[in-house]
């Protein structure tokens, strides 16, 4: 062949062409042919047509009938078959269909199609059925296997060795065999449980490790990458037809409960992430009192992990990180965020930029655009980090690496659509561009999954055992811990809170990047419970007020202790009630219960029944952790 | 301040669960600038409107973040600086209700007084099916100082009405809190910043800079 057709821009709408069942959209396309006549044999000019133009119609709805028709189109229009809409009817049937549904269509569609004799060039009608079923058994095996009596797999196999012969037939019947050898449930793309174990932590293997916690120690980078490590193995696992507005958006109360989503496993690490970096900024050392000085160190370090997150485009712990540090009982630390070092403030303010939602997260957009599938990324410019030794990163002219974007952004984008756009149109036609826009950010999402793979970060299983032991508080009892560590008045407005520009010189505060000696206390044996006091409510004075860690008598000993907000103030009863609630005991009087403190030489004290809890209590100046224990009373 | 010049410059935010119907409103009230031809280059998560209030201009930039309701943590750096929020919740359904009673829990804990409040019972086209007692709605939005209506987005009802209702409250309260000479700590949607701001003390009174 010496021409080949060359696609140019000269496209020109025509409008919409109607039929029953169907709306297309039509477009007139000129199509120029050229010669290759660069070939070096050949010098001579052949004479040959040189463009023409061409009517390309995409169908715009449809009702599920001419939706298949138009994926394996009769001879009229078997040039113009839009591969396009193979893939995006593959992805996005589901919203409006089922495998069932399709398979049966299909095979309605082609014995029709051969009975009525309707199309002139039969063998190539086969060869299109052929490769939309191969194309599917190829990249959706996932539909298939769904029903575990393979009903489906052998409806197309005896379809494809009675209709489909020859040798691209036979592929189909080996890959229909291929899918029926191989339908073990582990075949399930998505694995929660090896990547997403975001609030475990319940193993005893971990118990034990907690405790050793102050050997080992991380550099913010370090954590960083574990973190994207993470992230990037669950963005992978996200099947992005999950995203879809309606399917995300069903609320979970029905036949969806149960459904592993793969969303789902994203957003708990998230908000895992955003709650390990207030715990570990408003917990002490064993006590809920950590000096100011040391919660800026660890504010301190956490920008500089968000800022290794940046540097490794991960933008899912990035905002995690940066929206955590926003947060109420974080960002009304106002004296602890004046004892950070000028620098991490910049570079907080950078960070913060990023994550910002103004018009519509514009920044963080440009800049997945830009970066995003990209390989290597260049560090055109140093952030004030490298500065002071502070966080040394290496500047290397570009190196590896992959991408995390924020779901969110995604999903809110793809609620959107369904919003903006109806499912059906005329009534019965499903709305097929609707789908299509659909697919366009399913497509993104699908690129980016791309571009995750290209990380090469280690695995470390300390690592993960020490994210997962962190303790976790409800919103509320982080924001009334933090009410305690800094009393203020409520805040009017948050933006007026930060009214100090005094700030520490950096000598006060440099290297505040490793978390060393300052683990005790932030891994707990066991995870705290996130039930929630809401209901409760918390207590109103935001004064001062202990961490203490109360377990059930006779379960286990001290081991399966929660952690209770005692403040100054809190009664008896209150303390035992909330600790029931938070043990999970329901249906108990606060009065049949005793509450006793064990302190460290093993003696203990019995709180009397209506004390002031907070001054009743025995406190220690070394800032021992404080354990307690419900007794029930012999009745 | 958010005036300049006769200028009100506001930050709307939408809270509530998923499924209530936050988009469909916006969606409903933006809808001039958000016909078909924008939603190729959608990602309309925040849409602006401008009014005219009694010969007042008023500008509202409304923040909908709908799909990311599940990310907890997000709060925060969605609501800050806003001058009124939309609670809305589907009639029918209790839940949804009841998460809206936590977000004003929790923006009347953060943000005080300073932002106006508007509970919307969504999805009146579904009356039948009410779950929400429309009462009990209504004194419960009283005790916390915010205004109730109903609206329905799919019949267009109560649309407008609740964003006008929304922006004279912001303008009323801009007003009242200018003319007490207490505005220093105030910031209207028009100071860009975001995240940690480090202010300079400085005189109350003083006019900020900038409105966009």
């Amino acid at each position: 062949m010496l021409s080949t057709p060359t696609p140019e821009r000269q496209i020109r709408d025509w409008g919409e062409e109607k039929e029953e069942g169907a709306i297309y959209h039509v477009v007139l396309k000129k199509v120029r042919y050229h010669t290759t006549n660069k070939l070096p044999f050949n010098d001579e000019f052949v004479s040959h047509l040189e463009w023409e133009t061409q009517k390309r119609r995409t169908i715009k709805a449809g009702t599920l009938a001419k939706l298949v028709e138009h994926l394996v189109p009769a001879n009229d229009h078997i040039d113009e078959i839009d591969t396009g809409f193979l893939t995006v009817f593959l992805t996005m049937y589901q919203t409006f269909s089922s495998t069932e549904e399709v398979v049966a269509l299909l095979i309605d569609r082609f014995k029709s199609v051969k009975r009525k004799k309707l199309s002139s060039d039969f063998e190539n009608f086969v060869r299109v059925t052929i490769n939309v079923l191969w194309v599917w058994l190829e990249n959706f095996p996932g539909d298939f296997k769904r029903d575990s009596s393979c009903k489906l797999l052998k409806q197309l196999q005896t379809f494809a060795k009675n209709e489909l012969k020859g040798k691209h037939g036979e592929e189909v019947l080996r890959k229909t065999q291929q899918l029926l050898d191989n339908t073990s449930p582990s075949h399930v793309i998505f694995k929660s449980s090896d990547v997403a174990r975001s609030d475990g932590g319940e193993s005893g293997e971990s118990i034990s490790f907690a405790e050793t916690w102050g050997l080992i120690d991380y550099s913010p980078t370090e954590i960083a990458e574990q973190l994207t490590l993470i992230d990037a193995d669950l963005f992978k696992a996200v099947i992005p037809r999950d995203c879809v507005g309606c399917v995300w958006s069903r609320r979970d109360k029905n036949e969806n409960k149960n459904r592993p989503s793969s969303v789902k496993a994203t957003v708990e690490q998230f908000n895992a992430v955003s709650r390990r970096v207030i715990t570990t900024i408003l917990f002490g050392e064993s006590r809920g009192s950590p000096s100011i000085m040391r919660r800026a160190k660890r504010l301190e370090a956490w920008i500089e992990i968000a800022q290794g997150c940046r540097d490794l485009k991960n933008f899912s712990s990035l905002k995690a990180i940066m929206s955590a540090l926003q947060s109420a009982p974080i960002h009304r630390l106002k004296k602890t965020w004046g004892s950070i070092s000028r620098s991490h403030h910049s570079s907080f303010e950078e960070l913060s930029t990023l994550v910002c939602e103004d018009s519509n997260q514009q920044i963080v957009r440009e800049l997945l655009k830009k970066e995003g599938t990209a390989k290597t990324v260049e560090f055109k410019k140093k952030t004030s980090l490298t500065r002071k030794g502070i966080h040394q990163r290496q500047p290397e002219n570009g190196y590896i690496s992959g991408t995390v974007p924020y779901l969110g952004t995604f999903l809110t984008d793809l609620m959107m659509l369904d919003t903006a756009c109806p499912d059906m149109i005329d009534g019965n036609l499903i709305n097929f561009e609707k789908r299509q826009k659909e697919f366009e950010i399913i497509a993104q999402i699908r690129l980016f999954q791309e571009a995750a793979k290209n990380y090469y970060i280690l695995p470390d299983n300390d690592f993960r055992m020490w994210f997962d032991s962190l303790e976790t508080l409800t919103e509320n009892e982080y924001f009334t811990l933090s009410c305690s560590l800094e009393s203020g008045s409520l805040p009017k407005r948050q933006g007026s809170l930060f009214k100090s520009r005094k700030m520490k010189s950096e000598n006060d505060l440099v290297k505040a990047s490793s978390f060393k000696d300052e683990r005790d206390g932030l891994a707990s044996r066991r995870q705290i419970s996130h039930s929630s006091m809401r209901a409760e409510g918390c207590p109103r004075i935001y004064g001062c007020g202990h961490i203490i860690r109360v377990s059930m008598q006779g379960e286990d000993s001290c081991n399966l202790y929660k952690s209770i907000w005692v403040a100054e103030g809190d009664r008896t009863p209150a303390i035992i009630k909330r600790s029931l609630m938070k043990h999970h005991i329901n249906g108990e009087q606060p009065n049949d219960y005793t509450l006793v403190q064990i302190l460290p030489n093993g003696n203990e004290v019995i709180i009397p029944r209506n004390a002031n809890v907070y001054y009743a209590m025995a406190t220690s100046s070394k800032g021992e952790a404080l354990y307690f224990v419900l007794r029930k009373d012999p009745t | 301040m958010a005036s300049v010049a006769g200028r009100y410059q506001f930050k709307i935010v939408l809270l509530g669960e998923g499924c209530v119907g936050k988009t469909s409103l916006v969606l409903r009230y933006c809808q001039d600038k958000f016909n078909d031809k924008h939603l190729t280059t959608l990602q309309a998560s925040y849409l602006t409107k401008k009014l005219n209030i009694d010969g007042k201009r008023v500008g509202l930039s409304i923040w909908d973040t709908a799909g990311q309701e599940r990310f907890h943590a997000l709060g925060p750096i969605y609501y800050r600086d806003s001058n009124g929020a939309i609670l809305v919740y589907d009639i029918t359904d209790e839940d949804s209700f009841q998460k809206v009673k936590n977000w004003v829990k929790e923006l009347r804990k953060i943000l005080g007084d300073d932002i106006c409040l508007c509970i919307v019972g969504n999805k009146i086209d579904l009356e039948r099916d009410r779950h929400v007692d429309g009462a009990e709605a209504e004194a419960y939005a009283k005790s916390v100082g915010a205004k109730h209506l109903l609206a329905s987005a799919k019949l267009n009802k109560g649309v407008d009405e609740l964003f006008l209702e929304l922006a004279k409250a912001m303008v009323t309260a801009q007003d009242a809190s200018a003319s007490n000479g207490q505005s220093s700590g105030r910031r209207g949607a028009s100071s860009r910043k975001r995240g940690v701001e480090i202010v300079d003390e400085q005189p109350a009174g003083q006019p900020k800079k900038g409105c966009c």
